[in-house]
């Protein structure tokens, strides 16, 4: 049995003639478009609409419009012709730029109520032409990560697990205890007496995966504090 | 790349981990580009390539040695452009002696040091009255290794005024100083050295130089399989003097494609979350230049060549950038604001401070040092010595809980209820939840719109550090302490979004610069040669100036590429001057005439009287090619109308570096901190100025011909799958991603299988000696044993997207626990594509008996702090003899 990837007409006649014995499928099954199968277009043809037109039948579709190969609009189903792209139920598209290699790949971000419902390659682009990889790809995921962390955590000292904190409460505690450690750890000269004024306490890394203005506000940061051990991915 | 007529990838598997970027080999190839891949596996890539030829890995300096040393003796480079372009005229000092004559070592090496005195590589210079002949500048010592890198953009100072011999044949011309020293590197020793075929090596060689020229260019493309590496900047620089001297740089389908690996990794070095430097290449200040005019002068001379003789202006617009009208003149622009560095301190020193309990708190930003660092069990080791520890990202990634689910707590080495380290994790926004800029591999700014707000708690970096900023702020207000003015002398006053999102395109216009006084007072600055030192522009980085210009958001132009040329220059923001190619003026002959019709990119329009073209002329717009500038002339002034490397110092492609790099002026082959062979070229084993971090949590494996060399006889080597991301933070968290690629696996040959006992699909084990880990075996000929050194050489192939953690929809064994830390004294990179482990069926044991099979091996092979931290192997004589 043929298993495609593809919608449309295609589908049901590559394996129509295998699928009539199985079983009806569950419905959320045929709203699943990677696992549509063709069977499952077959089924929905015919039982959901719980009425039996001699017109629908396929090979009476196919000579009663101009599909005589079958191979378009002849094998569409009711239901199919009834679905649409889940991007076409955006409220709107939004530019972006993959998030994963250098590359740099045109994204086209679908939003709907605040969230993100897909992610596809932008055409537009001249560098990517439309082509995500299997990361870019999967973007989508990455922004609706079933483990994606929505809160702060902290775990103090010797502890076993992470306990919840308030977002303003932890940023408060670690600007307390970046303060400290700057003054504990602050370096005004060298053994010769030149300048150092530095922290060898504090240090930083990352920024890879951030942008050039967050970047740049993380230098400006902690080179104002005295801070130098600032790195990033590109060391490694 | 799809310009060119040849394709040759070198450390990097370009299908697999630039997928999309690919397509422009494919397209180069559907035009008839010939493809080549050089890999020690073959690969996705090899698999679309016309040729694979498999390398043993770390010896690509000999390969590319041995195609320049081809090239010139077969009289085949680009004698026009390489006459024109190069320094290849230059007279060197006649106190430089080559390693052919030090048996490995060039003049200047001081065993105690472990680096070099770089005077003797200067090139001669026209004696002024009572100068010896010598550049004074060249005397300079390098009193540590953080510098090489500070000249990313350009070129380090030289001298103005070289002396040359326009026939190449004075002895001392860099040009037979390159014959003299790449002569060895024949077909024979590739053979030896990287277990190459003639047949290939002639296949290599013909492809590239029948491909370049007037009419046809070669294009190289890269990646970390070359800068991995005790000598990584050097496998780089071997290829640039090839395409120098093949005539292939700044032209269409030519140069040297660094294939970089994050989605603004390139902005991250160009805006440096880096120790070393300021934004736009500008080097942080070290402790001896106490003025701002010391720092200045250390950056560049008001008489070189170039645009780097602007570093004034660069600097004061970023420190008026940053402090405002707190720097003045009259407090030498705040330049005492500006931490000092006293020696690298880069992220692998870091951790040995952190070891050594000198640094209490650290932040991990989008980063997984705890997988994605070399030496993972350091790293882990490191941040359980921390009195604090910030991580931001979207999950809870190893980093963040090595405390309670990690290597060491089930091998009992640490226990969580004895652990002080306090841990704040805070959620953060994807690409998708804020706006900002990413810096692409080609140096392309594109801006990205924010298309939903995050969720819960989390957020950007930028509304994290800005808050973090105003908290600090806030904390030292009152202070009188001279070290806080700094903190609250910033310019921190973003306009802010509803949310209360800083106004990220503000920050952008920040770095961009704007006029601070005259009539244009407060508008943007549209190039950085509208910067002054004088305090009347401020600019966060100038190699990012234009991006705003006119107030508008350059980065964020999307005009469709099927409505533009190929260039597609107005599709983002490339910098500099939103240039595509760099360099381009080597597109035109000295005359200024295209080399062909079929090359052509861009030229000097005689009627117009400026260059003109496809591409924004990487050069001064009115310069006609025949201009003699000045002698009294400095920086872009003095350019030459056939200087076309503008950021050099002298105008020229540098086939012979007097400056910039540490380990020597020719790349020269070394061999890996952990080797199978002996050094084929010399009797220096390794590079002598590598970084050396002897600890016994960091041992080495004896090369060949070392006591216990036997114990750990294979090479292996690390790499990524198309289907993952780095150290997984990005990938194994997707249940679509994770289920592509859900496991650990090792890549053996069916010879090595049969050798060890190996099964498909079964367990093996994998002992180094730093850890052992388990994977799955894959046996494939894609992985093919080599003939080098006398002896048969196995490799073994290991993804390392894989940590071992509670959290994650798939984990497993981190390559990187195997790998030992020892750095490219230029770059302070590890070297982690090359290392010797063993490899035995069957998983690994747990708990301690883990421990315990490490120390095994360590004790069989007889490991302790010397083992493979030896820097000189022979010439020790030869140095003491010459000094």
């Amino acid at each position: 049995m043929v298993q495609s990837d593809l919608d449309g007409p295609c589908q049901s006649m590559t394996g129509a003639s295998v699928t009539l014995s199985m079983a009806p499928l569950p419905t959320t099954l045929v709203h699943n478009r990677r696992r549509a199968s063709p069977h499952v277009v077959i089924w929905t043809t015919l039982a959901p609409m719980g009425r039996f037109s001699f017109l629908e039948w396929p090979v009476v579709r196919q000579l009663r419009t101009s599909d005589t190969t079958a191979r378009s609009s002849a094998t569409v189903s009711e239901h199919t012709r009834q679905i649409t792209s889940r991007n076409a139920t955006a409220d709107h598209v939004v530019s972006s730029v993959c998030p994963y290699c250098a590359v740099g790949c045109g994204q086209k971000v679908y939003v709907k109520d605040n969230k993100v419902i897909q992610i596809e390659g932008d055409p537009d682009s001249p560098i990517s032409r439309g082509r995500l990889c299997p990361k870019g790809a999967a973007s989508e995921q990455l922004v609706n990560a079933p483990g994606r962390q929505y809160h702060v955590l902290y775990r103090a000292p010797k502890a076993k697990d992470w306990q919840r904190l308030e977002l303003s409460k932890a940023m408060d505690m670690v600007a307390d205890r970046f303060i400290e450690t700057r003054r504990r750890t602050w370096q005004d000269a060298d053994d010769q007496g030149r300048k150092l004024n530095r922290t060898m306490g504090i240090a930083s890394l990352g920024g890879a995966t951030l942008d050039n203005e967050e970047n740049y506000l993380i230098k400006k940061l902690f080179t104002a504090a005295g801070a130098i051990q600032i790195e990033n991915q590109a060391r490694i | 790349m799809a310009n060119a007529d040849c394709i040759v990838i070198q450390g990097s598997n370009m299908a697999e981990c630039h997928p999309v970027g690919f397509q422009w080999v494919a397209e180069a190839k559907a035009r008839g580009a010939r493809v080549i891949h050089v890999d020690p596996r073959f690969t996705r890539t090899t698999a679309i390539a016309d040729k694979h030829v498999p390398i043993r890995a770390g010896s690509d300096v000999v390969l590319l040695g041995a195609l320049i040393n081809y090239v010139l003796s077969n009289e085949l480079w680009f004698d026009e452009y390489v006459r024109a372009y190069t320094n290849a005229s230059y007279l060197i000092s006649e106190d430089f002696q080559d390693t052919e004559d030090l048996n490995g070592l060039f003049s200047g090496y001081d065993p105690e040091k472990g680096g070099y005195d770089l005077s003797s590589w200067g090139y001669q210079t026209r004696p002024h009255e009572g100068a010896s002949g010598q550049s004074p500048e060249h005397g300079e010592e390098v009193s540590d290794h953080a510098e090489g890198e500070s000249h990313g953009s350009g070129g380090p100072p030289a001298a103005a005024e070289p002396l040359r011999d326009e026939s190449l044949q004075d002895p001392n011309t860099v040009f037979q100083i390159l014959k003299r020293h790449y002569r060895r590197y024949t077909p024979e020793m590739v053979r030896e050295a990287c277990g190459i075929s003639e047949e290939d090596f002639d296949y290599l060689a013909r492809s590239i130089t029948e491909n370049s020229g007037r009419e046809r260019t070669t294009c190289f493309a890269y990646a970390v399989g070359w800068t991995q590496h005790t000598l990584g900047a050097q496998f780089i620089r071997t290829a640039a003097i090839l395409q120098l001297l093949l005539g292939n740089m700044g032209r269409p389908g030519g140069g040297i494609m660094a294939l970089r690996g994050h989605a603004s990794i390139q902005g991250s070095t160009d805006i440096p979350t880096l120790f070393n430097l300021l934004p736009g290449y500008l080097p942080m200040p070290k402790v001896e230049l106490q003025s701002s005019q010391e720092y200045i002068n250390s950056i560049a001379s008001k008489q070189q060549k170039g645009f780097w003789a602007n570093a004034d202006t660069y600097a004061v617009s970023l420190l008026k950038a940053w402090w405002g009208d707190a720097a003045q003149p009259e407090n030498d622009w705040a330049y005492d604001y500006l931490p000092r560095l006293t020696g690298p301190h880069g992220t692998y020193q870091t951790l040995t401070a952190m070891l050594r309990d000198e640094v209490e708190g650290y932040f991990i930003l989008g980063q997984n040092p705890a997988v994605g660092s070399a030496n993972g069990r350091m790293q882990r080791m490191g941040m359980s010595h921390l009195k604090w520890l910030v991580v931001r990202d979207f999950s809870l990634i190893e980093s963040a809980t090595w405390w309670k689910d990690g290597p060491e707590i089930e091998s009992g080495e640490l226990r969580t209820e004895e652990i002080d380290t306090e841990v704040f994790f805070f959620p953060a926004a994807t690409h998708v939840e804020k706006s900002g800029s990413f810096t692409q591999t080609q140096r392309l700014l594109q801006w990205r719109h924010q298309a939903v707000t995050p969720p819960g708690e989390a957020e950007s970096e930028l509304k994290f550090f800005y808050e973090f900023g105003q908290k600090i702020r806030e904390r030292l207000a009152d202070s009188d302490d001279p070290r806080d003015r700094p903190l609250l002398d910033l310019t921190w006053d973003y306009p802010l979004h509803d949310d209360g999102d800083p106004d990220a395109e503000s920050v952008l216009a920040e770095i961009n610069g704007r006029f601070l006084t005259g009539p244009d007072a407060g508008k943007p600055l549209s190039s950085y040669a509208q910067m002054k030192g004088d305090g009347s522009t401020a600019g966060g980085c100038w190699i990012y100036t234009g991006v705003y210009a006119d107030k508008v958001n350059q980065a964020a132009r999307r005009v469709p590429g099927k409505d533009q040329d190929e260039i597609a220059a107005e599709w983002g923001w490339a910098w500099p001057a939103n240039r595509r190619i760099l360099y381009n003026r080597a597109s035109a002959d000295p005359q200024g005439k295209p080399w062909s019709e079929r090359k052509k990119l861009v030229w000097w329009d005689e009627e117009a009287g400026r260059w003109t073209g496809k591409d924004i002329p990487d050069f001064l717009v009115d310069r006609a090619p025949g201009t003699v500038a000045p002698e009294e002339a400095g920086g872009a002034a003095a350019l030459d109308g056939d200087d076309p490397f503008i950021m050099q110092a002298d105008g020229k492609g540098w086939l012979f570096a007097p400056k910039g790099m540490v380990d020597g002026p020719l790349p020269t082959h070394y061999e890996p901190q952990e080797s199978p062979v002996r050094n084929p070229l010399y009797a220096q084993q390794p590079n002598a100025t590598r970084e050396l971090f002897p600890r016994w949590d960091n041992l080495s494996a004896p090369s060949e011909g070392e006591p216990g060399a036997e114990v750990y006889p294979f090479m292996f080597t690390t790499y990524r799958l198309t289907e993952q991301h780095t150290a997984g933070g990005m990938s194994r968290w997707l249940p679509y991603l994770a289920e592509l690629q859900p496991e650990m696996f090792c890549e053996v040959s069916p010879e090595l299988a049969a050798e060890r006992g190996l099964e498909h699909n079964g367990w093996a084990t994998l002992v180094s000696p730093r850890a052992a880990i388990e994977a799955k075996v894959m046996i494939t000929e894609r992985m093919r044993p080599l003939q080098s050194g006398g002896r048969t050489v196995h490799q073994i192939g290991l993804p390392y997207h894989w940590g071992v953690g509670g959290e994650a929809v798939v984990s497993g064994d981190a390559a990187n626990d195997l790998m030992g830390i020892t750095l490219d004294p230029n770059v302070h990179i590890q070297e982690s594509k090359v290392g010797l482990c063993d490899i035995q069926p069957g998983r690994r044991p747990r708990g301690t008996e883990l421990v315990e099979l490490v120390k095994k091996y360590q004790q069989r092979a007889g490991l302790d702090l010397e083992t493979g931290n030896v820097r000189v192997t022979d010439p020790q004589a030869e140095v003491e003899e010459n000094r």
